[in-house]
């Protein structure tokens, strides 16, 4: 994992400084509300409907049990108790107060984190697959190219002021987990003929209010030139992006307008005048500096913790469920990552108290070599854990109320924080969550439905990304009162599709039971082995149409 | 870094559009004394590319900032290299000052400085190595 050095250090101490500064003018009435936001947006603190919130930068998804820790101390001194993971692999504190937050900042750079642009109109936190370096099915480790974007973005003079906010997804693998058809800028890393690493290069894309699937800017980036190429697309899009009208302001629109081909002329120049310029792109030295902190571990570790076998005898038609849809194969033999569910049935999707934080550090250390990644899922990942281990791991979790058995089944629900938290909501996203989640709740009945992504947001910002889950639910207004329109279709990963919208909205009472409907309707009309989203590309939207709409 | 505040403008100088991405430079932009660019909102940052672009193309001359700019945001404008900020409103001198003083490493290359925080993790290494000691 990356470790910071004096520098980074130093930059991070003196932003804290800077804030705090800040916060005093603010508090003293030196600075307006007005004169103030921007300032706070640089970093992170949003004002919600009943108070401040804080994101936390987790760089990747990556963290270690120390981190983890120090999250737990946060919630639970500044906080009440909780903290959530967001579909950004960061972390959200709800209620802090803007006095304290200089020193909750402290406390995060003790632990070289920081919440450095996780708001505003410039350069996010990039996000990555939360398999990085261990996935089989992975062309490089992405990383080390991460940490660099992270790096080369922080407090980027001149992308401070963008004509909106700015996402980059970078993933390893041919699978996509980081689903970078729908970023920004999208990079996947790939080898070209010659044996030679780089990126292929997708931009424009996005969800929102125009959900659109990337187009590829470039087939092949050579690896050093990584930040150089960023820069120009940077720079093309600051200059020529629309300013007036906030939803069309993002990098998505200007490529869609100008169409793909013009808009690689001009990166493309813009990119030759930098690699003119030839500062830009890093040393080989300092490239490889960076890249030393990402090493491998060397696979020799096994937990042996006891298990209790009676309790283990007893329940292990659980356990193979658990395991059946909670580990994921590892580069290494004899190693499996495994996949933490944040989704407890009728809970808050990712939701997570600062006692289980505190016990999933001590897990996290003797399972897992003291790593802890996030997802983009909302769901959290040991990325080095021991087969021989897993039962042992299964019954730990199991005791903090981890251990429920329903990634990637119908009750991993994405949703956003919704009318609960939000100022711009319609409608409620987490009770909709709460109640599917309770109405699929049997394990079998989950595991007969089989893969089934849904994405609940709270209006059409598409937080939860609801045009890319197999059913997407969207919170509406309708004349003042909350209605919810469903989705189909939608898919996130290599082969992306954006949903359509079925038909007319359903109120908060129907829309459980039309879920429902759809789910029963699958059920009877799949064909052998047939996930939801492959019988819903055969058979298309009229069925499930037919089952919601024409029963009366 | 540093940053000069005008409280006046320069005679002559050239106002740039900020809808002018400068993709190409004319040579009369290049010849001039001062240039300003103009930020209509601080949350518009189109003047950052354009300074970017005119300093690239060897423009030599003063690059004023101005429109609605802010205090918190001076090494910003130095970074990118404007030489001066001309405030049509109030500004906070000592914010300014403490703001471009603040940070002595940056990660991006700049106006200012030669080497950025890469090159300096470098040097310090060869700097190391050559002293004999271990880099680490
Ligand atoms: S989707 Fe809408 S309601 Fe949900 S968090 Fe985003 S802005 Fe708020």
């Amino acid at each position: 994992m990356y470790q910071y050095d004096a520098y980074d250090h130093k930059i991070l101490e003196k932003r804290i400084e800077e804030f705090r500064d800040q916060v005093n003018r603010r508090l003293s009435g030196e600075l307006s509300e007005e004169e103030f936001k921007p300032l706070r947006l640089m970093n992170g603190v949003y004002l919600q409907l009943h108070a401040y919130m804080l994101r936390v930068a987790i760089p990747y998804g990556t963290f270690t049990s120390t981190q983890l820790r120090k999250f737990a101390h946060i919630a639970r001194k500044y906080d009440r108790g909780y903290g959530h993971f967001t579909t950004r692999q960061n972390i959200q504190f709800n209620w802090p107060k803007l006095v304290d937050i200089p020193d909750i900042l402290e406390e995060l750079a003790s632990v070289e984190m920081h919440a450095i642009q996780t708001s505003g109109n410039c350069i996010r936190n990039t996000t990555s697959d939360q398999l990085a370096g261990v996935a089989v099915d992975e062309v490089a480790d992405p990383r080390p190219y991460a940490e660099i974007i992270r790096q080369w973005s922080t407090f980027h003079p001149e992308f401070a002021y963008l004509p909106r906010k700015f996402k980059i997804a970078i993933t390893g693998a041919s699978h996509d987990r980081a689903a970078i058809n729908f970023h920004d800028i999208g990079l996947e890393m790939v080898k070209n003929d010659a044996g030679k690493i780089g990126f292929k290069v997708i931009v424009g894309g996005g969800l929102g209010r125009t959900p659109i699937i990337g187009s590829v800017i470039r087939e092949f980036l050579p690896e050093r030139h990584l930040l150089s190429y960023l820069e120009a697309i940077m720079r093309a899009y600051n200059l020529d992006g629309h300013r007036d009208n906030k939803y069309k302001a993002r990098i998505k629109i200007l490529v869609k307008e100008n169409g793909i081909d013009a808009y690689r002329d001009t990166v493309e120049k813009e990119w030759e005048a930098i690699k003119h310029e030839g500062n830009t792109d890093l040393p080989e030295a300092a490239q490889q500096l960076i890249f030393n902190h990402f090493t491998p571990p060397t696979y020799t570790h096994r937990a042996r913790h006891k298990i209790d076998f009676e309790d283990f005898f007893k329940n292990q038609q659980e356990y193979a469920h658990w395991l059946s849809n909670s580990r994921h194969d590892h580069k290494v033999e004899g190693y499996a990552a495994v996949t933490i569910s944040l989704k407890p049935v009728g809970g808050i999707p990712g939701d997570i108290s600062a006692d289980q934080m505190d016990k999933l550090a001590d897990l996290a250390d003797v399972f897992s070599l003291g790593e802890i990644r996030s997802t983009h899922e909302q769901n959290l990942v040991f990325a080095h854990v021991h087969e021989d281990d897993l039962p042992a791991l299964w019954q730990e979790l199991d005791k903090i109320g981890l251990a429920t058995p329903n990634h990637g089944l119908i009750s991993d629900i994405i949703a956003c924080p919704g009318l609960d938290y939000c100022a711009l909501a319609n409608a409620r996203s987490i009770p909709v969550a709460q109640q599917i989640s309770e109405r699929f709740g049997s394990d079998e009945r989950a595991k007969e439905i089989g893969e089934l992504k849904i994405k609940i947001s709270g209006c059409i910002n598409a937080c939860a990304h609801h045009h890319v889950g197999h059913i997407g639910i969207l919170g509406v207004d309708k004349k003042g009162v909350e209605s919810y329109q469903l989705l189909l279709g939608g898919n996130a990963d290599e082969n992306a599709s954006v949903g359509k919208i079925l038909g007319p909205g359903f109120s908060e009472d129907e829309i459980v039971d039309a879920v429902e409907t759809v789910v029963d309707t699958y059920l009877a009309l799949r064909e052998d082995g047939e996930s939801f989203l492959d019988a819903y590309k055969r058979l298309g939207a009229e069925p499930f149409k037919g089952a919601l709409y024409d029963a009366n | 870094m540093q940053i000069e505040i005008l409280e006046n403008l320069p005679a002559e100088t050239l106002h740039i559009a900020n809808s002018d991405s400068l993709e190409k430079i004319c040579d009369g932009y290049l010849g001039s004394n001062a240039i300003v660019l103009n930020f209509p909102t601080f949350t518009d940052g189109r003047a950052f590319s354009q300074a970017r672009r005119l300093r690239r193309s060897g423009f030599k001359g003063e690059l004023i900032a101005s429109g609605d700019i802010r205090s918190d945001q001076a090494r910003f404008y130095a970074q990118v290299g404007f030489s001066a900020l001309y405030f049509t409103h109030g500004y906070n001198k000592k914010v300014i000052e403490s703001n471009l003083n603040r940070y002595t490493d940056t990660y991006q290359n700049s106006a200012f400085t030669e080497s950025t925080v890469f090159d300096r993790r470098i040097a310090k290494i060869e700097a190391a190595r050559l002293s004999g000691g271990g880099a680490f």
